[in-house]
């Protein structure tokens, strides 16, 4: 049996933990991670009650910065309706640890379409106070709306300060080698 | 839009000069859109002007530099081949002495150049063994009573691939040797697959002595003993084995055949991968006790060094982490931060994105700003990201197990922390605090990742299918400890001895528990980290 078919028997196979409670800790546990990704299967297979915990953990400002951003990227990788509003509240608000709003800005990426991104990070890009999340919006739209964004986004690049140029390599290149 | 201060300054300074010209004609301006553009070698750019002040909008244009690109009558510019910054200019056609100018960046490829061979911070325990090509034998002697044998590999041949692509799947070009034998025994294959358990596997005379499972393209490093086995026969034969050393020079790309397999991305030939290497001897036998200097680098825009050097939750997680490193016998010893340059710190602000193919990713840039020293290299980050899948977030990575040890400056020189918790909350009470002291937190991985670079593994990996080669973890088969699971989980591997489920507590488990991690380590895991070059 190969790796992909082994990993789909696992899934399928998986038995979804039996109580919220199970559920809640397993969810605790896999944002434990150090060095290693958790797939989107692995979250799945811990059933429909995995995702209000993902959610609740995401928004907590209990939880560790870092623990915050696993939980919205994993949110966002199984249950994106759930995840997007969130995402957008986290990455407009002023109070959450920077981290977690870069998460929440790189998150929108991955579930908008590029109009929405676009309406969605201009004013980030545009008038974010901290000049990181100016450049990981310039990134995300360079990366997921590199066709409409890009004059925005090198527009803007040629706005900053050039000691602020290093920040938004990522974003340059994208769009630079975007042809 | 946000205009900086000395935008407004040269607004203000343009409007009064326009004032004190008052009554003449209106001052012709001319400006080009966009001002200062980022642009690949070869690629295009689109220029507008316009001229402010006169009804004929008209311009001419020109390259300021020699070789730095063309343009046409339209503003479509062309870049060089070469990268560098370059001046376009456009003059009024209604008043030739009135002009606008924009400055081009032109970015090269994405790619890297990549380190020469950098010495080690030991030479008198160093073997220079010189610069040999993939296929090549290499032999050298280890004399008796020899506490480690680590065996430095560092790439010199630029334009050999850094990448193959297996089973359709694009992978560094890992350097490790094809065999390794003493005395004509063979002790490592990199042919023979171990079981998944490798603790259970081979003798202390031969395969299964020495293990090896990474990815180090351009830098790799292997480091006896790592191995329950060759711990015992350290303890039998009061070191290493001694005698003859027989390596065969081997990177994946040599090894690398069609149809399952080929070099870079099977599009282009490449030259065999060329190797410096170098045998670093530690005395035996491997101490009982020893001192490990560290190196904080600040890549976080958050800390300088004074900063750093004062601040409480830093001292705090030194504290701890010397605290989990005591565990294994190893006293922290000099503690040193090290302030990145202003643009290192601000590239990296927003995060090190780990979704590169090493050796020309993120990390490996980082990790390369090793200065040369027998320390262990921390690279402390805002954040590590991955674009991939959901998006993902790290809070630690190595460069490779084990790492380059006394070597700085390569590719794999150091692992990365994440200081993303530092701070949460601002006090820590008493004693390590993994619930809610992020200092605490920090130092964990701190550890954890250093344990990486000493050579060891996690002691059950993601899967519960893979096992580190060391006899006294205990081991958490997701089959027998979370049946119909997908991952073990601390709390599935804390069942030892009562059930043959444990490990979960250990410092090199794969995931952290607030609430049940320990730290832990096992006298064999810290003979490992103490045989390592880096304790003195």
């Amino acid at each position: 049996m190969n790796a992909a078919i082994a990993l789909l028997a696992t899934t399928l196979l998986a038995a979804p933990p039996t109580s919220d409670a199970e559920v809640r800790a397993r969810v605790e546990a896999l944002l434990g991670t150090i060095d290693r990704a958790i797939p989107a299967d692995s979250w799945r297979a811990l059933g429909p009650a995995a995702p209000p915990v993902l959610a609740e953990i995401a928004a907590s400002e209990d939880q560790m910065p870092s623990t915050r951003s696993m939980a919205l990227g994993a949110l966002a990788a199984v249950d994106p309706a759930r995840a997007e509003p969130i995402a957008r509240a986290l990455a407009d608000a002023p109070d959450p640890p920077l981290t977690v709003r870069e998460t929440a800005v790189r998150a929108l990426g991955r579930m908008l379409s590029p109009t929405q991104l676009r309406a969605a990070l201009a004013p980030v890009l545009r008038a974010g106070k901290e000049p990181n999340l100016r450049s990981v919006a310039a990134e995300t739209l360079a990366r997921h709306a590199p066709e409409g964004a890009c004059a925005e986004v090198m527009d803007q690049v040629s706005l900053e300060r050039a000691a602020d140029h290093p920040r938004f390599e990522r974003a340059a290149t994208l769009c630079a080698y975007r042809r | 839009m946000r205009p900086t201060p000395s935008r407004f300054a040269a607004v203000a300074a343009l409007l009064s000069i326009s004032a004190a010209c008052g009554g003449g004609a209106p001052a012709i301006t001319v400006s080009v859109s966009p001002a200062s553009p980022f642009v690949g070698v070869g690629q295009t750019q689109q220029f507008t002007a316009t001229v402010a002040g006169a009804v004929d909008q008209s311009v001419t244009w020109t390259v300021t530099e020699d070789n730095g690109g063309t343009i046409s009558a339209g503003g479509l510019y062309t870049a060089p081949l070469l990268p560098g910054s370059f001046h376009v200019v456009a003059i009024s056609v209604a008043v030739g002495s009135r002009n606008g100018t924009a400055t081009v960046s032109v970015l090269p490829p994405p790619a890297c150049t990549l380190e020469t061979p950098q010495p080690s911070a030991l030479p008198a325990q160093v073997i220079e063994l010189g610069v040999h090509t993939t296929g090549e034998a290499v032999t050298f002697q280890v004399p008796a009573a020899t506490g480690s044998v680590t065996l430095l590999q560092q790439g010199t041949e630029l334009l050999a691939a850094q990448s193959i692509t297996l089973n359709g799947k694009l992978s560094p070009n890992t350097v490790v040797p094809a065999t390794i034998r003493v005395n004509g025994t063979l002790y490592y294959d990199q042919n023979t697959q171990p079981p998944a358990d490798p603790a259970s596997w081979g003798s202390p005379n031969g395969i299964g002595s020495m293990y090896f499972d990474s990815s180090s393209p351009w830098t790799g490093t292997v480091t006896v003993p790592n191995t329950s086995n060759a711990l015992e026969y350290v303890a039998a034969n009061g070191g290493v084995p001694a005698g003859t050393w027989s390596i065969q020079v081997f990177d994946y790309a040599s090894g690398c055949s069609k149809p399952s397999c080929a070099i870079g991305d099977g599009s282009t030939s490449y030259p065999p991968g060329k190797y410096d290497l170098k045998a670093l001897l530690k005395p035996g036998p491997v101490p009982a006790t020893g001192t490990l200097d560290v190196t904080f680098y600040l890549v976080t825009d958050r800390f300088t060094k004074a900063t750093a050097e004062a601040d409480g939750s830093m001292a705090r997680m030194r504290e701890t982490l010397g605290a989990y490193f005591l565990r294994a016998g190893v006293a922290l010893g000099t503690v040193t931060f090290v302030d990145l340059p202003a643009d290192v710190k601000v590239r990296y602000a927003s995060g090190v994105n780990v979704d590169g193919t090493p050796p020309c990713d993120d990390v490996a840039a980082v990790l390369r700003m090793a200065n040369p020293g027998n320390a262990m290299n921390l690279f402390l980050v805002n954040s590590l990201f991955s674009n991939q899948g959901g998006g993902y977030t790290f809070v630690g990575l190595d460069g490779t197990v084990p790492g380059p040890s006394s070597v700085g400056g390569t590719v794999a020189s150091g692992a990365l922390v994440s200081i993303a918790n530092l701070a949460r909350p601002i006090s820590c009470p008493p004693g390590i605090d993994l619930l809610g002291c992020g200092a605490d937190f920090t130092a964990y991985v701190a550890a954890h990742e250093a344990g990486h670079f000493m050579g060891l593994y996690h002691v059950t990996e993601q899967d519960g299918a893979l096992f580190d080669p060391v006899k006294d973890t205990p081991t958490c088969p997701l089959a027998s400890c979370a049946p119909g699971k997908t991952e073990v989980v601390v709390a599935d591997c804390l069942k030892y001895p009562a059930t043959a489920c444990g490990g979960g507590d250990n410092l090199m488990f794969w995931l952290l528990s607030r609430a049940l991690s320990t730290g832990a380590l096992s006298s064999q895991q810290s003979s490992i980290m103490r045989a390592n070059p880096l304790v003195r």
